[in-house]
């Protein structure tokens, strides 16, 4: 806590002349007309003299004459009441008796708090189940979208909770997520290629896979040739919604799981993306 | 109120004795380390995303500064309190607390029950629970480090809205990345300004400041400085901000009339705990200035005259100005000023700084704003 050496009243100027003018200059006080009270207006309220500061200056409140101690006397030296308890605890004031324990509890909570969900609950979900046989028909969903997913495939359970599900048979896995392009779509494959395809390796210009006419939906498919195995990458366009497919696999699969990604691609539901869609001119 | 002199929750910034200390240093530090990682790929990536982001921060942090430092009229946050407020709710309790801890939340609902539900209801579950227990958390922490105790709920809430400001704006900006991502990086700016807009903009009063201001003010009637905790009450508020935060984030608001309704409620319902709360604080600084009253140090009409809001102060400042001249505005918040420095300074045990404000009191009794300078005597 600070205090201050001195103590001056706002527009206060340090210079003898300054007071004179500012008293000579200022305009006389006036009556309170609406029933509040200013400080410095006690007592006065009754006064007939608001003719001229002067006069205000010199006339002590005669509210306050009843206390002459207000004016004339210091007071005498503070001392703290008991019933206040201290706001701030230098030295060696403590708090009350039963208090004095509330701040090593208050500590021990936040750093149990902050172990238990940056330690513990990742270390429960990391030993808990990983992945699960999918259901039948069974959907997940997409941050703006959802897919569905053949039987016989796995599905990472944490990845799908968070709206980003992992799909894997064998070797074979399927990952997808979504966003939103607004500008051309060749300018979209570029930079999915950018963004997805090592830059080491030249990709294969992406070919069209299927254009649906009817329902604006366009999907593009590019093979890719990584180091650790073959790949796939599926970019899927309707109006403003994207979804990219990445299938990586450290062996060629065969023709039956060549056919459930396809339908993992077919079977992509974007969503609108209300906020970013805008709607293209006629 | 600028004439404050007085600052709550001065701390210092290194106090290797303080317990306290010891866990926000550790906690912020552990966070800034997550979160750099987790921004680490999308800044160079992504480079002109956190310029971007950053601008529109800076810009943003600095209005919300402004409008949580206006209605501090009972006593004023110190500069430093503020930044460890900042820090706690930016880092500590992003990194630290959130970024881990929601994403394991949200798994172990889809792992123990299902992952239909983990989708839809995750984000309504896991973040209320790990973000507004840190956040208010941050609170406590900031109290602890300042070595200082929550007088009225308003202190309480004024450093829950400046720790749920620091996680908003770290949040802001990692929402920016993410939608730049989803968007493949076609329109960095563009895109980065829609998460401002829509976050910082339309939805700005439903926001992480609002919600921890309430679970503060809520910490403060379960932990007060003096009388008896009530508890109840502060459990409420606590669990009401997480409520409401879980309410937002959940499938049941995805229909925009639904959502901008409680957009609406939110702000409504948190100004009616505002008043509530100034209530008390001028209570606390009533009950902290009637000893004074007692003995005729100060007199009664001066401390009924220090309202309770910002709206009822400027209109009696008004009134003044009407009745005594423009100059009278400006003794009028000078000496409220000076009563409420006097209030802080009792309720801190400043004896000589109660004093000096005391005697500041006793020379503005009868005399004029040009009145001659008061040089404060020293208490004997």
């Amino acid at each position: 806590m600070e205090s201050s050496a001195y103590i001056y009243p706002p527009g206060y100027c340090k210079l003898a002349v300054c007071r004179l003018v500012a008293v000579s200059t200022s305009p006389p006080p006036r009556h309170p007309d609406d029933g509040f009270a200013p400080p410095w207006s006690v007592g006065r309220e009754s006064s007939p003299s608001y003719q001229s500061a002067a006069s205000v200056f010199e006339t002590p409140p005669p509210a306050y004459q009843a206390s002459p101690q207000v004016y004339r006397t210091q007071p005498p030296a503070y001392q703290v009441p008991p019933s206040i308890y201290l706001n701030t605890l230098p030295g060696d004031q403590s708090p009350p008796l039963g208090q004095r324990r509330t701040p090593a509890v208050w500590i021990a909570v936040t750093i149990a708090f902050a172990a238990l969900v940056s330690l513990v609950l990742p270390a429960v979900s990391d030993a808990m189940i990983q992945s699960r046989p999918v259901a039948p028909g069974e959907e997940f969903g997409l941050l703006t979208g959802s897919i569905a997913a053949p039987a016989g495939w796995n599905v990472s359970v944490p990845g799908a909770a968070l709206g980003s599900p992992t799909l894997t048979q064998g070797d074979v896995e399927v990952m997808v997520f979504t966003g939103f392009w607004q500008g051309d779509t060749e300018d979209l494959l570029e930079r999915v290629l950018e963004w997805m395809v090592d830059p080491r390796v030249p990709a294969t210009t992406p070919a069209l896979q299927g254009a649906l006419a009817s329902d604006g939906r366009e999907v593009f498919r590019v093979d890719m040739d990584r180091a650790d195995g073959p790949g796939v990458l599926m970019i899927i366009r309707e109006e403003a919604a994207v979804a990219v497919v990445v299938v990586t696999s450290t062996e060629t699969w065969s023709s039956a799981v060549e056919r459930d990604i396809v339908a993992i691609a077919d079977s992509v539901w974007l969503d609108a993306v209300p906020l970013m869609y805008v709607e293209e001119a006629p | 109120m600028k004439h404050l002199r007085r600052r709550a929750f001065s701390l210092r910034w290194w106090q290797p004795a303080n317990p306290a200390w010891w866990a926000w240093v550790l906690l912020t530090v552990a966070g800034l380390g997550y979160y750099g990682y987790s921004l680490f790929v999308g800044v160079l990536l992504l480079p002109l995303t956190a310029v971007t982001g950053l601008v529109v921060t800076v810009g943003l942090g600095a209005f919300w500064l402004w409008f949580i430092r206006r209605p501090q009229i009972f006593g004023r946050v110190s500069a430093r309190a503020v930044v460890a407020a900042l820090a706690w709710g930016g880092l500590a309790a992003t990194g630290a607390f959130a970024l881990l801890g929601n994403s394991a939340i949200i798994a172990i609902i889809g792992q123990g029950i299902s992952i239909d539900l983990a989708f839809a209801w995750g984000p309504a579950i896991a973040a209320p629970l790990t973000e507004e227990v840190a956040k208010t958390l941050g609170v406590v922490i900031v109290v602890l480090m300042a070595r200082s105790r929550l007088r009225t709920p308003m202190e309480g809430a004024f450093l829950g809205a400046y720790v749920g400001l620091g996680f908003e704006l770290a949040e802001n900006f990692l929402y920016g990345f993410n939608v730049v991502f989803m968007g493949f990086g076609e329109s960095q700016v563009g895109d980065t300004l829609v998460v401002y807009l829509a976050r910082a903009g339309i939805f700005a009063l439903v926001s992480h400041t609002i919600f921890s201001a309430v679970a503060g003010a809520g910490i403060a009637y379960m932990w007060p400085a003096h009388g008896s905790p009530r508890m109840m009450r502060g459990a409420a508020l606590v669990l009401t901000a997480v409520a409401v935060h879980g309410l937002w984030n959940s499938p049941l608001l995805l229909g925009l009339g639904w959502r901008f309704a409680v957009a609406a409620a939110i702000p409504t319902g948190f100004y009616w705990l505002v008043k509530t709360w100034r209530r008390d604080e001028q209570r606390w600084f009533r009950e902290t200035l009637a000893p004074e009253v007692a003995r005729g140090a100060i007199p009664q009409v001066y401390v009924d005259n220090v309202a309770r809001s910002l709206r009822m102060r400027r209109k009696h400042v008004r009134a003044v100005v009407a009745a005594y001249g423009a100059h009278a505005g400006d003794y009028q918040r000078y000496l409220d000023g000076i009563l409420v420095d006097l209030a802080d300074a009792v309720s801190a045990g400043d004896i000589d700084s109660a004093a000096a404000y005391r005697a500041a009191v006793m020379q503005s009794v009868g005399t004029l704003p040009h009145a001659a300078p008061y040089a404060p005597t020293p208490a004997t």
